[in-house]
């Protein structure tokens, strides 16, 4: 596989293959143009016909759509859940109402202090979708972000910063949720989603980096190289999108894992703390 | 391979000393050391005697030195009630193991084999069956399983076990899942109907064999109180040999292992799905079919060793960081394992001595699995080359 020290401009490429001996100032600018808009509308083109192409694909899957509409159903409802249901989820019952089972008037029944459980859940439920979907969005960024940088650089900077995602596994979440909750005063959910984001990344990272490391030696990179893409735009235009499918499947593994330590977390007194459970 | 382990490990130590850092500053500002004192008679001199022996006076960074320098010489200092901590960790070290080895295997064996069948029979039966249970114990709090458990399955085993007994609906139903078992074993989609009935047949009748065994067998003995809820190993217990205890840890093993071994085989077996079907469809395998290779062989042989590599990592970064206890399962079902150990050092009370050591095994534990880890890879995948 060669390496390209410096990358050549598509002027060069084209003088070495012998294509073109002589650029009229013309013809140069053209090239130049071409590489400017020419990769960009050709991107932007395919990629809209490539989103229609997915959500036709997705629409046509019923087990998809299924999961779709009860997902946002349920989305809506740890949201907007609390304003519709009629009792808040502070209102205290009377004693004769008060650790019921489900009945009538509280569908999911009261428990002992004389809460709504119905309110209750709803309001628990908001938080720990919030807690999941804000550290979805850090820890997979953070992932993506180290993980390209890693795996596509490789050498020293591959090596130094996975030895920090090395050196952040060591750490267990539970030493560094103890000592956050009790040194951050007022730590509200935020906190909570901060903690676990700072756990969670290093997964994604893995992974990114190996996709990137197997994908930076395909052949479309070496073409985006040779005409003179940059490193950034290659990480994030033409590697990302091909690595993207992992990435979709961690970070949706990493909601439903960020909702299972933040009970777990409460279970041990570290999360957040009644009614927001 | 030598030289690669040996670089490995020299990597090991600086990174271990930093973690070291690292740690150290959350369990020196984890909290008031002398929280559980206060309010008490006499506390004054309590507290006293706790901050001269705990050097609480001195700065952050001179107990840090103070620390490493024990640490190094194998001296782990000791904890706010002044015992040593060394022995107290090894103990916890052994116990967790004790909780944490059978249920890692079992949960490797029965991720990785259910997760190889259902691969190899993708969209069979069986397939989705194992991919419901996946589902169902992944999206299961640790705590509230092991509750589950504790409370129902336990509480009901064990009154059930004071005077066993099957029906006849039971036998009936046991029976019927045998044949089942047969049916799938049997095989997928290509196999015809007769060879499948006759397995399920098989299966039937080696049910009803082994139930009519069973219950002539349990017929009239009594097992009070067979499953322990709570603790390791009861105290007064101390035969001469391992194996005169060994009874009784496995009664109170049961509960947290199998809580243990549920929740991480619905992990494996979905990694071990995924990471099979990825190499059925490579192109070595196809290359390995079209040679002639015998299914069974291309899928032992030639697919199942890459497709245990990240399964393989799943399990060495749960292994290590398993060590470091088990907490809410350990909590549970009342185990003075590492995981109490750190419960109780650092969440309960605040004991920076005691959260420390616990926390550099964990560190020390994570990195050596790691290194396994990548070893594990070059033996799995000759294409990898650890250098």
């Amino acid at each position: 596989m060669p390496e390209f020290k410096k990358r050549p401009t598509a002027k060069e490429v084209l003088a070495r293959t012998g294509t073109d001996k002589s650029l009229t100032p013309l013809e140069d600018n053209r090239i130049e143009a071409s590489e400017a808009f020419g990769v960009e509308r050709e991107f932007t083109v395919a990629a809209r016909s490539q989103a229609s192409m997915i959500v036709r694909r997705f629409f046509r899957h019923k087990l998809a759509v299924i999961s779709l509409f009860i997902f946002v159903f349920l989305v809506f409802v740890a949201f907007f859940g609390g304003r519709i249901w009629h009792y808040r989820y502070s209102q205290i019952f009377p004693t004769a109402e008060s650790n019921r089972a489900p009945y009538g008037k509280h569908p999911f029944g009261t428990d002992e202090a004389g809460y709504d459980v119905l309110a209750q859940t709803l309001r628990g439920m908001q938080k720990s979708v919030q807690i999941a979907l804000v550290v979805a969005l850090f820890s997979t960024t953070m992932g993506v972000v180290v993980g390209a940088i890693s795996g596509y650089l490789r050498g020293i900077t591959d090596n130094v910063l996975m030895r920090l995602v090395d050196l952040v596994l060591m750490i267990p979440g539970i030493a560094l949720a103890a000592t956050l909750s009790r040194n951050v005063q007022g730590g509200d959910w935020w906190l909570l989603a901060i903690i676990l984001s700072l756990t969670t990344w290093t997964g994604t990272a893995r992974i990114v980096r190996g996709e990137f490391l197997s994908l930076r030696e395909k052949e479309f990179v070496e073409a985006a190289r040779a005409l003179g893409t940059k490193d950034r735009r290659i990480i994030f235009r033409h590697i990302l999108p091909n690595a993207m499918g992992s990435i979709i499947v961690t970070a949706t593994l990493i909601v439903a894992g960020a909702m299972l330590a933040e009970t777990a977390l409460s279970y041990l007194g570290l999360g957040v703390k009644p009614p927001d459970t | 391979m030598l030289a690669f382990i040996f670089r490995r490990l020299l990597i090991a130590i600086p990174m271990i000393f930093i973690a070291s850092i690292l740690v150290f500053l959350l369990a020196a500002n984890a909290g008031d050391p002398l929280e559980d004192l206060r309010g008490r008679p006499n506390s004054q001199v309590a507290m006293a005697a706790r901050k001269q022996q705990l050097n609480l006076d001195k700065t952050v960074p001179e107990r840090y030195v103070i620390w490493v320098k024990g640490a190094i010489r194998g001296d782990f200092g000791k904890d706010s009630g002044g015992r040593e901590i060394l022995p107290q960790v090894s103990n916890a070290i052994l116990l967790t193991l004790r909780l944490v080895l059978i249920a890692v295997l079992l949960s490797v064996v029965l991720g990785v084999g259910v997760g190889v069948i259902s691969a190899v029979r993708q969209y069979s039966g069986f397939d989705y069956f194992s991919t419901f249970m996946a589902f169902l114990f992944f999206a299961m709090p640790v705590f509230w399983f092991a509750i589950l458990l504790r409370e129902f399955a336990a509480i009901e085993l064990n009154n059930w076990l004071r005077k066993p007994s099957f029906s006849a609906v039971f036998s009936v139903v046991i029976g019927l899942l045998f044949g089942l078992v047969g049916w799938f074993v049997a095989g997928g989609e290509n196999v015809k109907l007769k060879r499948k009935a006759i397995f399920a047949a098989g299966g039937l009748v080696v049910g009803f064999v082994f139930m009519l065994g069973v219950s002539s067998w349990v017929d009239g003995k009594s097992y009070p109180k067979f499953l322990k809820i709570a603790g390791s190993s009861t105290t007064n217990i101390k035969g001469p040999f391992f194996f005169d205890r060994l009874g009784d840890y496995v009664k109170y093993m049961v509960l947290p292992t199998v809580t243990l071994a549920v929740i991480s085989f619905a992990v494996y077996s979905r990694f071990q799905r995924a990471s099979m079907l990825e190499t059925l469809s490579s192109d070595y395998v196809r290359t390995a079919r079209s040679k002639g290779i015998s299914h069974r062989r291309v899928i032992f042989r030639h697919a199942f060793r890459t497709a245990l590599i990240p399964v393989a990592t799943q399990i060495a970064l749960d292994f290590g960081a398993v060590i470091g206890g088990a907490i809410i399962t350990e909590n549970i079902f009342a185990w003075k394992g590492m995981g109490s150990l750190l419960r109780n050092s650092i969440i309960k009370d605040i004991d920076p001595n005691m959260a420390m050591a616990v926390l550099i095994v964990t560190a020390i534990s994570i990195v050596i699995f790691n290194i396994i880890a990548d070893i594990a890879y070059a033996y799995l995948d000759p294409r990898i080359r650890v250098a």
